[in-house]
C-alpha cells in the first residue's frame, strides 16, 4: 500500500524539505513498479536495453523520469491524476530508447509492385485500381515530395522506422519528422484531389 | 505492393489528413488527461478530437498510449504490483 496517497505528492514536492524528500522517494518507487510494469507489458528482453537485470533498467529509467518531473512540476496542470502523467514520462523514456536500439530495417520490395497474380478475393478490375493507385502515388513521391518530405514518408510507412530513429537520421526532432510526415501526406491528398480522386476513393481501394 | 498493407496504411493516412494536426510534443503532454477521461467513459474522440486523429496517424504515440492506459486502469483499480511481483512475472517470461 503506498505510503503518500498520489494526490498528494504534488503538493509535497513543491514544498521542499522533508515532504519533498518523502514525496520524491515515494514517487520513485511508483514509477519503478511503472517501468517494470511497462517492462512486463512489452515483452522487450532486457538486453534490449544494454542492461543485465529487468531491475536495473527499471531503477535506471524511474531515477531520469523522477528529474523531469522535479524539473517540469509546473507543467502538470491536474487535467489527469498525477501518477497518470507521471507514468506518461517513463513510459515515453522508456519506449523512445527501446525503438533505438531495438529497430530492424524492412527494405522496399525491388521492384516497387506486384507484376502478375493477384491476392484472393480480389478481382481483376479490383487489383488493376489498386496496382493504377500504388504507380500514382509511386510517382508523386518519387518526383513531387522534397528529399526530406519523401526520406521521412518512406522510412515511416515502408521501412517502418520509429519517428526517433528517422529523427536521428535526418538531425532532428521527433516533432519536425511528424511535420515533415503530415506535409508529406497533405501533398499526396492535394495531388490525389488534383487528379479528381476523393477521400472516399482513396478509402474504397481497400 | 498495391496489396501491400503498408500501402493501405499510407493511404488510410492520406485519406484522414488534415491541414493542422498537433505534433507528438502536443501529444504526449494531452495524452495523460485523454486516458483519465477514457477510463471513467467518457467520449474522448469528440471531446479530443485533435489528439484523437493523432493516436490513429502516430503508431508510436499510438502504443505509447496504449500502454499508459494500461497502467493507468491498474493504478485507479487499486495501484500499481508490487516490484516483487512484477520481477517474478519478468523472470518467469523470460525463461
Amino acid at each position: 500500500m503506498a505510503k503518500i496517497a498520489a494526490e498528494h505528492l504534488p503538493t509535497m514536492l513543491r514544498a521542499g524539505g522533508p515532504e519533498r524528500e518523502a514525496a520524491s522517494e515515494e514517487l520513485r518507487d511508483l514509477l519503478v513498479r511503472a517501468a517494470l510494469a511497462y517492462l512486463a507489458r512489452q515483452t522487450h528482453p532486457v538486453e534490449a536495453f544494454g542492461a543485465d537485470s529487468y531491475a536495473s533498467v527499471a531503477e535506471d529509467f524511474a531515477h531520469d523520469a523522477l528529474a523531469i518531473i522535479l524539473r517540469d512540476l509546473d507543467r502538470f496542470r491536474g487535467e489527469s491524476r498525477f501518477t497518470t502523467w507521471a507514468y506518461r514520462i517513463v513510459i515515453n523514456l522508456m519506449a523512445d530508447e527501446a525503438r533505438r536500439r531495438t529497430w530492424r530495417r524492412h527494405p522496399l520490395p525491388e521492384n516497387g509492385g506486384e507484376t502478375g497474380g493477384q491476392a484472393s478475393g480480389v478481382t481483376v478490375e479490383t487489383a488493376a485500381e489498386r496496382q493504377a493507385m500504388w504507380e500514382l502515388v509511386h510517382q508523386i513521391i518519387s518526383h513531387d515530395l522534397t528529399p526530406r518530405q519523401r526520406q521521412a514518408l518512406v522510412g515511416r510507412f515502408f521501412e517502418s522506422k520509429p519517428l526517433v530513429v528517422l529523427a536521428g537520421e535526418l538531425g532532428t526532432d521527433k516533432d519536425s519528422i511528424y511535420k515533415l510526415i503530415h506535409d508529406a501526406r497533405k501533398h499526396l491528398k492535394r495531388a490525389l484531389r488534383e487528379r479528381g480522386i476523393t477521400e472516399a476513393e482513396i478509402l474504397s481501394t481497400f | 505492393m498495391q496489396g501491400d498493407p503498408r500501402f493501405q496504411r499510407l493511404l488510410r493516412a492520406v485519406a484522414v489528413t488534415q491541414d493542422a494536426e498537433i505534433d507528438c510534443t502536443t501529444c504526449l503532454e494531452e495524452v495523460p488527461a485523454y486516458v483519465d477521461r477514457e477510463l471513467v467513459g467518457e467520449d474522448v474522440e469528440r471531446e479530443m478530437p485533435d489528439l484523437h486523429l493523432h493516436l490513429a496517424l502516430c503508431g508510436d504515440c499510438f502504443e505509447e498510449y496504449a500502454a499508459l492506459r494500461e497502467l493507468a486502469a491498474l493504478d485507479a483499480s487499486g495501484g500499481l504490483p508490487d516490484r516483487s511481483v512484477l520481477l517474478r512475472q519478468l523472470d518467469a517470461d523470460a525463461r
